[in-house]
């Protein structure tokens, strides 16, 4: 578990102070892919600077599994430091060391023999499909590659939380994607805890569980992505799962519904039909995938059905709302929409 | 005053050039040792630098800025009691040494400096993450990273001590500006002059060419 509590960090400039970040608080479970998003000035390349301690925040503390690391001298924290993997934006490879001495690098300068960092370096770029290009310069790959090796390198102290610091920003949409496949490969098979920076919506809807939105050096919305999509109230699920409401012709009744399981939730309409004799007609949306979920988010037309000898027709307010009751019930957010 | 043709003269123009290759040689070794320490020094203090020290980095900035708007020969002679505490005597070529060695320490030292700048300062904040010491950074990730620029700097600077032996030549340090001044010039001996100047053009390409040809290689491999 990595948690970050109160964190203050403030800097001084001469007159002019400014608070990067005012008081952020983050619980990070683990084996999760958390990720934290926010526009640039909210506070992220400060949140991770102090997250990894190059700088130490003004206040409040970074504790993982039970280790407060920034109450801990240098050189302990120095220890620490192999338990915190970071990738970074423009990769930050030497140029002069081949990809396979990239990646021991982290290993020697911990003092792990030659033979012992050069067998787990190759395990690792194995890992990410670039063991045969071991004895090539960081200069002759591409993007993605690079970013591969960043990965790898930051894999050989067996870290508990890989720190990813706009990781894909520099990637184009294709790679990016590979990238993010590669780490949810790192999650699932090395159980190393994630935690994604970045200013990319899609990133996160992609890639992550749970999430935090950075804003003004504040926490403004944070949780896991299923419940933030079914939280009408949270600007995160808005942004990671678009509402756009179409609008309600006079007489009909729309219910807005959020799936956060769209395979377990879409019988519940056939069964809402039978059980509350409605119709349910589905004007617009869709499915996403959201994390390793798959959400839905419906607009539909509620009626009353057809019965013998009453024509189909509007729904009183009363059926809207049973039929709105039902879906809670069962998981699925329903609201009426005007 | 004639002599004979300049050919006569290839024996002593032959002992010129090895004493300008013995002073370049001891003088670019101390000059190096020094000049890599001082500017490591100057980076790591510097503004942006790992151990930044506003007083030691203005102490040292202000000392070699004045050591370097020096002219040469006014250091060549205001130093000579140093030298002939150092090494005995003032003249000849292992005088030389001692002037040539500060005359371009401190020029070194801003290459190597500015060297090190150039080093993404990513770089050393990935190598931090990593955990990598003071030490680390500066054996692993500064010096390796800046080596093509840092050898750039070591093919400028041999050639500047093949200019400045030269003129230490002309205060009795021997060597091929000795031999230029002392028979082409005082004696107007064009030939023997232009023969000399000669060496010296091809003694300097021969640097220029070679130090190029290392840095590209170097450059090659990453």
């Amino acid at each position: 578990m990595l948690r970050v509590v109160d964190l203050v960090k403030t800097f001084v400039h001469g007159r002019t102070r400014v608070e990067a970040l005012r008081g952020v608080s983050l619980d990070i479970p683990d084996k999760e892919i958390y990720g934290i998003i926010g526009h640039s000035g909210a506070g992220k390349s400060t949140l991770i600077h102090c997250r990894n301690l190059l700088e130490r925040p003004t206040s409040g503390s970074v504790i993982l599994d039970g280790v407060d690391l920034t109450g801990l001298a240098p050189w302990e924290l120095r220890n620490h430091r192999q338990d915190i993997g970071v990738i970074f934006q423009h990769f930050h490879l030497l140029s002069s060391r081949n990809l396979l001495d990239n990646v021991t690098f982290p290993l020697e300068i911990q003092g792990v023999a030659r033979r012992e960092r050069r067998v787990r370096a190759m395990e690792l770029l194995d890992l990410v499909g670039l063991a045969d290009r071991a004895k090539d310069y960081p200069s002759r790959l591409s993007g993605g590659q690079k970013q591969r090796v960043g990965i790898a390198r930051a894999l050989a102290g067996s870290p508990r939380v890989l720190l990813c610091d706009e990781a894909t920003s520099a990637l184009d949409s294709e790679t990016t994607r590979a990238i993010l496949g590669l780490l949810r490969e790192v999650n699932t098979a090395l159980g190393v805890t994630i935690v994604i920076i970045t200013h990319e919506m899609s990133v996160v809807r992609h890639i992550c569980g749970s999430a935090a939105l950075l804003e003004d050096g504040l926490v403004a919305d944070a949780g896991r992505l299923v419940d933030l999509v079914a939280d009408p109230g949270s600007r995160l699920g808005a942004a990671v799962l678009p509402v756009d409401p179409g609008s309600v012709p006079p007489g009909e009744r729309h219910l807005l519904l959020t799936l956060p399981d769209a395979r377990a939730g879409s019988p519940l309409l056939s069964r809402i039909a039978r059980e509350l004799d409605v119709d349910l007609t589905i004007l617009r949306g869709g499915v996403e995938r959201i994390g390793l979920q798959e959400v839905g988010r419906l607009q539909v037309l509620v009626a009353r059905a057809e019965r013998p000898g009453v024509p189909a027709g509007s729904a009183p307010a009363e059926l809207v709302t049973k039929v709105a009751a039902y879906l809670s019930q069962h998981g699925v957010r329903a609201e009426e929409l005007s | 005053m004639n002599q004979g043709p300049w050919t006569d003269y290839l024996g002593e123009i032959w002992s010129a050039l090895q004493e300008t290759l013995f002073m370049v040689a001891f003088a670019a070794f101390f000059t190096f040792v020094l000049g890599l320490g001082l500017g490591i020094v100057l980076y790591v203090t510097g503004p942006r630098g790992i151990l930044s020290n506003r007083v030691i980095y203005g102490v040292l900035d202000v000392a070699v800025n004045i050591a370097r708007s020096l002219p040469f020969v006014i250091l060549l002679i205001s130093i000579m009691p140093l030298t002939r505490f150092l090494v005995g005597t003032s003249l000849g070529a292992t005088a030389a040494v001692v002037p040539l060695t500060l005359g371009t320490a401190p020029f070194f030292s801003r290459v190597v400096e500015t060297a090190l700048r150039e080093v993404d300062h990513g770089l050393i904040e990935a190598a931090q993450s990593m955990g990598a010491t003071n030490g680390d950074l500066v054996l692993k990730v500064l010096l390796p990273e800046a080596l093509p620029s840092l050898l750039a700097g070591v093919t400028l600077t041999l050639v500047m001590f093949v200019d400045y032996s030269a003129m230490a030549g002309a205060i009795g340090a021997g060597g091929l500006g000795n031999f230029a001044i002392k028979y082409g010039y005082e004696r107007f001996d064009t030939d023997l002059m232009v023969a000399t100047v000669a060496v010296l053009i091809a003694l300097v390409q021969l640097l220029q060419t070679s130090g190029n040809q290392i840095v590209r290689r170097v450059s090659r491999r990453r």
